[in-house]
């Protein structure tokens, strides 16, 4: 029997909403920023052809690992790519052209105190408040193109690390080129400094907990106070604020050991970078597991009670929870039933997912979203086991 | 054939539909932007003077932009070797004239590297010199460099060389703390691109 699943809308929003005029903010200040960033860049290739295309090669190299790495920490539910890329493109081109209009603080800091600590901490005190704020109000727009994808702190983590991830490749294009010199071995040794000895601790680490805190202050609006939920946004969001503005600052500056870097002293730089760096990474790695956890304890709440129903069993229940079973269930039913019952599996998988989040947000467990969600997935199930060989053992 | 439709993804419950008040916050993060961006501008010019009268740097002649202030201190003028330095912020314009230069600027850029910029910074990275064309369509050369200075700070910096038809040598240099040249880079531009030199 051929099985020809129906087309089912899931609830993943794309980026393109034109009836939202938060979608066309979000598209004017790309747009702007895309002229500003490529005009900008472009004078740079100049310098050095082969320098050129060396950039662009290593800078894959590291912004497609981190990418996948960041894209796939969220357990239970990936976002949906056309937001993702569209935080990566606010950080690549809004959130830079933006920050290159924004000049004329650094002579408030001037005026406060004095040029010489201006030339010293000018660059602690006003781009990381700048820039953070600017990726920040991308993390927002993302939201408010699409409510329903950015529903825990792990969402927020996520796009705020690609709007990170996006302002990093534009930054480190522009150094390697214009700062480091742009030649081959001058860009070979950009990528060390910025990418192999700091690359961990920067734009992404930033970005991603002011990505959190937005996290925290949307998917808490039915649970925590409106003052609990801004204290703790404005906490993680300062705490990325002042990790950028530790690390550009001359704290612990004066470790760097002095041009040019002779043998050991290339040991020395990735250990200065990890000392300003390590302490961010570490509070984020901490806060990064501690939301995964939670999103495993809000999955078993959430389902345990469903597995009386017909939504899900007690074994679905098991692999789904772990991600890595269930990418081992997925992997058996596409050996012993093909593709499409694969195919079919994840579908039910994210079906489950998305009852738990139902089941988490009505009053009653006879809701009527509810029992249609519960329905939904009933209907996936028997879909799936009437394809030959996608029944479970014990049924066949 | 599968068992029965599949049903359509359910709709959220009608006690669950949150309201957009779609209008309101775009714009208020349009007006946040506004105050990032030009809210700059607006504190700079509060804060700035008005433009000062042209700085005179032996026979060269810079019109500052506005914001952009000399500071008397740092005047030099040893023969035919004048200095001025504009600064704006945390970011300066050194302007260095020298009469009666016969080099090219390539040789007026090498020497301003070995005897200024390796003085000033303990560590200093430079890219390679390009033709450029400066104040009344001068042949110059250009380079960037990125240095640290004793006390630790990042400057990153572009120089500038030209020499005028009357064989006079100026060099610019823009510095500023690392990361914020780009702010101050048309102001520069222009300071370099509307002196006067011979």
């Amino acid at each position: 029997m051929e099985v020809r699943p129906h087309h089912i809308h899931l609830h993943h929003r794309s980026l393109f909403q034109p009836r939202l005029p938060a979608f066309w903010l979000y598209a004017a200040l790309v747009v702007y920023g895309a002229i500003r960033i490529v005009d900008a860049l472009s004078g740079l290739a100049s310098i050095s052809t082969s320098g050129w295309a060396l950039t662009w090669l290593l800078l894959a190299l590291y912004v497609v690992p981190v990418a996948v790495l960041v894209y796939r920490l969220d357990l239970h539910e990936r976002e949906p790519i056309s937001l993702v890329l569209g935080a990566f493109a606010w950080g690549a081109f809004a959130a830079t052209a933006l920050t290159l209009e924004a000049v004329g603080w650094d002579r408030v800091v001037a005026q406060l105190f004095g040029p010489e600590a201006a030339t010293r901490w000018g660059p602690a005190l006003t781009a990381p408040l700048v820039e953070e704020t600017l990726k920040g109000i991308g993390i927002v727009l993302i939201y408010l193109i699409a409510r329903d994808e950015l529903d825990d702190v792990m969402d927020g983590f996520v796009y705020g690390a690609f709007v990170g991830l996006g302002f990093a490749l534009v930054e480190d294009v522009v150094y390697f080129m214009a700062v480091f010199g742009g030649s081959p071995a001058d860009v070979l040794r950009g990528f060390y400094v910025r990418v192999i000895s700091s690359g961990l601790y920067g734009h992404v680490l930033y970005s991603g907990l002011v990505g959190m805190g937005v996290g925290y202050a949307v998917s808490h609006r039915h649970d925590r106070p409106l003052g609990t939920r801004l204290l703790v946004a404005t906490g993680l969001a300062a705490a990325g604020v002042l990790g950028h503005a530790l690390w550009n600052s001359p704290v612990v500056s004066s470790l760097y050991p002095a041009e040019p870097l002779e043998g050991i002293e290339w040991v020395l730089v990735p250990i200065v970078f990890a000392v300003k760096g390590l302490p961010l990474l570490g509070i984020v790695v901490i806060a990064v597991v501690l939301a995964r956890r939670r999103e495993t304890r809000w999955l078993d709440r959430a389902l345990m009670v469903e597995t009386d129903g017909d939504g899900i069993t007690p074994e679905e229940l098991g692999s789904l929870r772990d991600p890595a079973a269930r990418r081992r269930a997925v992997g058996a039913m596409r050996q012993r039933a093909g593709p499409a019952a694969a195919d079919i599996l994840r579908r039910l998988h994210r079906e489950q997912v998305h009852l738990a989040m139902v089941a988490s947000r009505v009053a009653t467990r006879d809701d009527p979203a509810l029992a249609a969600q519960r329905e939904h997935c009933r209907s996936l199930r028997i879909a799936l086991h009437a394809i030959p060989g996608a029944a479970p053992a014990a049924d066949r | 054939m599968i068992g029965g439709a599949i049903p359509a993804r359910p709709d959220r419950a009608p006690h669950l539909h949150r309201t957009e008040r779609r209008w309101i916050p775009p714009i208020a993060i349009l007006a946040l932007i506004a105050f990032v961006t030009a809210g700059a501008r607006g504190v700079e010019a509060a804060l700035s003077d008005p433009p000062g009268p042209a700085v005179g740097v032996g026979r060269v002649r810079i019109d500052p932009r506005p914001g952009w202030t000399e500071e008397p201190a740092l005047r030099l003028d040893e023969g035919p070797a004048h200095r001025r330095v504009l600064t704006r912020g945390g970011a300066a314009l050194i302007v260095t004239s020298v009469e009666g230069r016969r080099d090219d600027a390539s040789s007026l850029a090498a020497e301003y590297l070995e005897t200024v910029l390796r003085e000033r910074f303990v560590q200093l990275r430079v890219t390679g010199p390009r033709p450029v064309t400066v104040a009344d369509a001068l042949p110059g050369v250009r380079f960037a460099y990125l240095g640290v200075t004793r006390d630790r700070a990042t400057v990153e910096g572009v120089v500038t060389a030209a020499t005028g038809a009357a064989g006079d040598g100026v060099v610019f240099d823009a510095l500023s703390p690392e990361g914020s040249l780009a702010g101050v880079a048309s102001d520069v531009g222009a300071m370099i691109d509307g002196a006067r030199v011979g």
